[in-house]
């Protein structure tokens, strides 16, 4: 027990007390602002009789362009201004031109301008652009330009027409100044032996009481002129604008580069996750911005709370500002992660915007389970079918819906599919693009993670489609048997079994009777009593009925055609159908061959044809007739008087082919056949089942 | 100075006359108990009992230690230097009195610019279970070695006012973590039993400024810390617990476990052993200002019949906030620019060593010094020290003679040197 506690004892205090850390209060970035307009960054106020200075009067003023755009120079002008005792003040003064300066030239974004005294060292003047005032190093010349002892103040002037400043004719505004007339001085001690009247009096600034003998640098932070002395000169080191050597520590090495402000804490995003796993992930950042200081290492960190950092689990990728990938590792199976990317300088870290992800569960994770629905809807081009996802598989199901094809065990690589959303529960598919009379396989198709899963297939057909309207029903009941009842029971049905509805007025049909078995003529459709144009529409997949005038109008029809006679002399007209008469379904065709009333049609299909020998049926019940005895024999029948004959749904074309078309068996006619007597009417106006 | 040499001729006085008192007895020899007692015991010093039972004790003992070293420093060039010099040169004198409920010790040290080295009184507390010292003593937050004087140190060699420039005396995990071990405060201190198990707690609010600190302090914080030592076979005969060798050659194995710790606020030294020799470091508002430093050591100690064996670590870091290393807030001081001010890092120290019956003693140590950070610039650099030596004991501590040898292997990332250093030194103890 002893020992154990002695063990956690020490480990707790190597734990806690053996790293150093210094804590600061994290700083906002303050990104780069670039400057209002030109202003000082620099000035030198070397005292020529220090004995250091090497009799040296090193001055000069440096303009720092931080703008964004170049600068024309010859708006600007500088001013200078001494000042002989501590408390006079006065205004700025530029009517002596000795004591201005216009300036001439272009000074590009980020570069700076540097006017040296004549009098300067030649270190200092091969680092200027521009030399002013007196080379001379007498005191009696110490309070002309450019004589910056610390007791003289230089002025930033620009071009401006309400300018109260005229220099060589033209009106300046004051825009920045180092010193100034109206501000009061102090009376320093003077460095070294005698003293000097003049060079006795400077301005205080960032709390430096005898600011002689120093170089003063513009703080990177200033991004804005400032016509107010006392503000820019400041009170103390913090609030001042300027970063003062010490105490004759010249320091000329920036002279003509703009001051470096503050290397800053980084700046940086997180990229998005990606790639994610049970147990890894992808991911990154972007270094926008180092600071100023280069990235010494980058990377991202995470955890299962907010605000990751470096203390929790962490990636290093390299150093340096610009994008860079993580590989994240370590995780666990369905966790939610936050990550952030971090980026270290020498000013501190700093991290991106926080993403966050949840890992996979594959390990634990399975094919969804989906159930594939009945076909419904079947037509000759589309079908509805649908699924039912029953369960995920534990994954989010990204994709479902049905796959087809016209061979079995169709899958999602079958470009006949459908995208029916996502999740579990049903769902309904619209089947398109299918060709008529055709068997397609169905299965329902579920995608997850893991993979994906198939229903149970489904098989179907489509629709056969015809491709014209066809004569489709015809009766040649006779009235005279004893069980037609009285009636002329004929009618003529047509279909639409084409997937559109059909405009019948491009139709008609025509009539013909045949008086013999033998005798042949051509279709003749001269009698405009035989032919009847049509007219309205027939949709697909339903009939359109011709009635006899003289038929039973209980017989579903559209329309009523011919006499309403029974009698016999009346039974070659239209529309009776004992047997003996033709029927033809004509089309407009311009090159028709047909003229039905000065429009041209072509027959498409018959029942009964005037090309075609009749046989000689045996009268049933009373006497003969001699027109009546006459009919086409049709799928092996003689006598095919008193029937109801159905087109047999098989057949999708009309023909003109009256031998084809009846046949010489049930199995290769195309007709079927009620029966002697055997009138049904029961299906008429709808199609062959 | 004049006040100091009549004490140092009376201390004389009484020491010579002890020798005339008891140049018959031996060591062993006990005095018998009578209204006051004179004796001298060899290695520890003379004996004054004035009173029956728990009178007036006082103790006084002198140290002088002579030395010779030879040493090549092996860096760019090869440096060879030699020196004489008196190592050590102490008077210690320590009394207890009214019925030991009250103490004090005086240490003087005439190497050092200041004859003063230790001065404190202490007073036992809560029936003389704890006892209370104020003063300026070897600090108790320190790693074992650092907590018995250098005259019991095995590998001897010159001492300046109780420090060792060149490290020799107590190594590497000192020379870097340690600098020097008395310091003035408040000292807390008591000590009992857990059946044989002997537990000592201590706790300590010392200046942090190093010795012979008696200026005001402003701006600068205290130093706050404690040691905690278990021994679990009982105690160390005398201050055996604390020295590496086993002079006394304990009869029974002995171990002992240690951890100190403290917390230097605003340390204005290197180790916050001295005071205001770290200039540089700012606040925000731009005013002087220094960081926390915080040291952690751990240790242990065996012994049994002239065999020991030490072990050693400690550690130096910093905490602060808002601290720049110049007025204007520019550069921070981030803790590896603190490490340019601050010995920071980690060291370890193992020295073992046997002790035969006639005296003669054989020493091994090896110590490890590892940065906190690696950079050319930081104070602390990966060092490496190998010590060896051999001393010759005669009657008991009273005379020692020695020789040892050092070398230091000094590795950064600019320079790799090495110094080697040899010392043969003779202490006397009377």
């Amino acid at each position: 027990m002893k020992s154990k506690i002695i063990y956690a004892v020490s480990l707790i205090l190597l734990i806690v007390g053996c790293k150093s850390k210094i804590d600061f209060v994290p700083v906002p970035n303050t990104p780069y602002v670039p400057t209002s307009d030109l202003l000082i960054s620099e000035i030198s106020t070397a005292i020529n009789t220090d004995a250091n200075a090497g009799g040296k009067r090193n001055h000069y003023v440096e303009l720092y362009n931080g703008t964004t755009d170049s600068v024309d120079l010859s708006d600007y002008a500088i001013g200078y201004q001494a000042v002989s005792d501590s408390s006079t003040l006065s205004l700025w003064d530029f009517t002596d031109p000795n004591n201005c300066l216009t300036l001439n030239g272009t000074l590009h974004t980020g570069s700076c301008y540097v006017i040296a005294s004549a009098a300067a060292d030649t270190s200092i003047i091969n680092k200027s652009n521009l030399e002013w005032g007196t080379t001379s190093i007498l005191s009696a010349n110490a309070s002309k330009p450019l004589q910056l002892s610390g007791n003289s103040a230089i002025a930033l002037l620009k071009k401006d027409a309400t300018g109260t400043y005229i220099i060589s004719g033209t009106k300046y505004r004051i825009i920045d100044v180092f010193g100034s007339p109206m501000v009061s001085r102090v009376n320093a001690s003077f460095y070294g032996s005698a003293t000097s009247a003049r060079n006795n009096f400077n301005w205080t600034i960032a709390g430096e009481f005898d600011t002689r003998n120093r170089t003063f640098k513009r703080k990177g932070t200033v991004t804005t002129p400032n016509i107010d002395w006392n503000s820019s000169k400041g009170t103390d080191a913090s609030s001042s604008e300027w970063l003062v050597s010490a105490d004759k520590a010249w320091n000329y090495s920036n002279l003509n580069n703009p001051t470096i402000p503050p290397p800053r804490i980084p700046t940086l995003t997180t990229d998005s996750i990606t790639q994610i796993t049970d147990t890894t992930a992808f991911g990154g950042g972007n270094i926008t911005d180092d600071g100023g200081s280069s990235v010494t290492a980058r990377g991202i960190c995470w955890s299962i709370t907010p605000n990751p950092d470096t203390s929790s689990n962490k990636t290093t990728n390299g150093n340096g500002s610009g994008a860079f990938t993580s590989n994240v590792t370590g995780l666990s199976a369905n966790i939610t992660y936050y990550v952030r990317a971090y980026a270290i300088n020498n000013v501190g870290i700093t991290y991106g915007d926080e993403r966050q992800f949840t890992t996979t569960n594959i390990s634990n994770s399975a094919i969804p389970s989906v159930s594939t629905d009945p076909i419904t809807g079947i037509t000759s081009s589309s079908a509805t079918g649908g699924g039912n996802v029953i369960n995920d598989g534990g994954q989010t199901v990204t994709a479902r819906g049905i796959c087809w094809s016209t061979s079995p065990n169709p899958d999602i690589t079958s470009p006949t599919k459908t995208n029916d959303g996502t999740g579990t529960g049903s769902f309904v598919s619209n089947i398109s693009g299918l060709t008529s009379n055709t068997t397609y396989y169905v299965r329902a198709y579920a995608t997850n993670i893991i993979g994906t899963a198939y229903g149970v297939q489904e098989q179907f057909t489509t629709v056969i489609v015809n491709s014209d309207l066809l004569i489709s029903e015809v009766s040649t009941a006779i009235n005279t048997d004893p069980n037609a009842g009285s009636k002329r029971s004929h009618y003529v049905e047509l279909f639409n079994g084409t997937a559109s509805t059909i405009d019948l007025a491009d139709y008609a049909v025509g009539y013909q009777a045949v008086t013999d078995s033998g005798t042949l003529s051509i279709w003749d459709f001269s009698n405009t009593a035989n032919y009847l144009p049509l007219s309205g529409n027939v949709t697909s997949g339903t009939c359109y009925v011709i009635l006899s005038a003289a038929s039973d109008p209980a017989i579903t029809h559209q329309i009523l055609w011919g006499t309403t006679s029974t009698l016999s002399a009346d039974a070659s007209k239209p529309l009776q159908l004992s047997g003996n008469s033709a029927i033809a379904l004509l089309k407009k065709d311009p090159s028709g061959a047909y003229d039905l009333g000065g429009i041209k049609y072509s027959i498409i299909d018959v029942f009964g044809s005037p090309l075609v020998t009749r046989i000689t049926a045996t009268f049933y019940g009373g006497a003969n007739s001699a027109r009546n005895n006459f009919n086409w024999s049709i799928a092996g029948q003689n006598d095919t008087r008193n029937n109801t004959f159905k087109r047999k749904s098989t057949v999708i074309n009309p023909t003109t082919d009256w031998n084809l078309s009846r046949g010489t068996d049930a199995t290769n006619s195309q007709w079927l056949i009620s029966g002697y007597r055997l009138w049904d009417y029961s299906n008429v106006a709808q199609p062959t089942p | 100075m004049i006040m100091m040499t009549r004490k140092l001729i009376f201390y004389c006085c009484v020491f010579m006359m002890s020798i005339v008192k008891t140049n018959a007895q031996t060591e062993k020899s006990k005095l018998k108990q009578t209204d006051s007692t004179l004796m001298y015991v060899n290695g520890e010093g003379t004996f004054l009992h004035l009173g029956k039972a728990e009178g007036t004790r006082m103790n006084l003992l002198t140290t002088i230690q002579s030395g010779f070293q030879v040493s090549q420093f092996d860096s760019i060039t090869k440096t060879n230097s030699n020196r004489l010099s008196l190592n050590m040169v102490r008077i210690a004198f320590t009394a207890t009195g009214f019925k030991d409920k009250m103490s004090m010790g005086i240490v003087t040290d005439f190497t050092g610019v200041s004859p003063i080295l230790e001065g404190w009184v202490g007073f036992s507390v809560y029936k003389k279970s704890a006892k209370v010292i104020l003063g300026q003593r070897q600090t108790n937050t320190n790693n074992r070695l650092a907590l018995a004087d250098e005259r019991y140190a095995s590998f001897m060699g010159q001492t300046i006012a109780g420090k060792s420039n060149d490290g020799t005396v107590y190594g590497g995990l000192m020379q870097n973590f340690v600098g020097s071990t008395r310091e003035g405060g408040l000292f807390i201190e008591t000590n009992f039993s857990l059946k044989k198990c002997r537990i000592y707690p201590s706790l300590s609010i010392t200046t942090g400024e190093g010795q012979n600190f008696f200026s005001s302090q402003s701006n600068l914080g205290f130093k706050y810390g404690g040691r905690l030592d278990i021994m679990p076979l009982g105690d160390f005969i005398k201050n055996n617990a604390f020295i590496a060798q086993d002079i006394y050659r304990e009869s029974k194995p002995k171990l002992g476990f240690g951890i100190a710790a403290s917390i230097n606020k605003k340390a204005s030294s290197i180790v916050g052993t001295d005071h205001q020799t770290i200039t540089g470091i700012y606040n925000k508002e731009g005013e002087e200002d220094y960081a926390d430093y915080k040291k952690v050591a751990a240790d242990f100690i065996f012994k049994y019949k002239g065999f020991a064996i030490v072990g050693e670590y400690m550690s130096g870091s910093v905490t602060g906030k808002e601290l720049y290393a110049d007025v204007v807030s520019y550069n921070k001081l981030t803790e590896e620019v603190a490490s340019q001010y601050y010995n920071l890092g980690t060291a370890i120290n193992f020295q073992t060593s046997y002790m035969f019956k006639n005296g003669w003693a054989i020493e091994g140590r090896y110590s490890s010094v590892t940065p906190e950070f690696e950079m050319a610039s930081s104070l602390v650099q990966k060092q490496t020290w190998l010590s060896g030596g051999i001393n010759k004991f005669i009657k008991n501590n009273a005379v020692k003679i020695g020789l040892n040898f050092t070398q230091i292997k000094t590795t950064s990332s600019i320079i790799t040197n090495t110094n080697t250093i040899g010392n043969l030194a003779i202490q006397i103890l009377m």
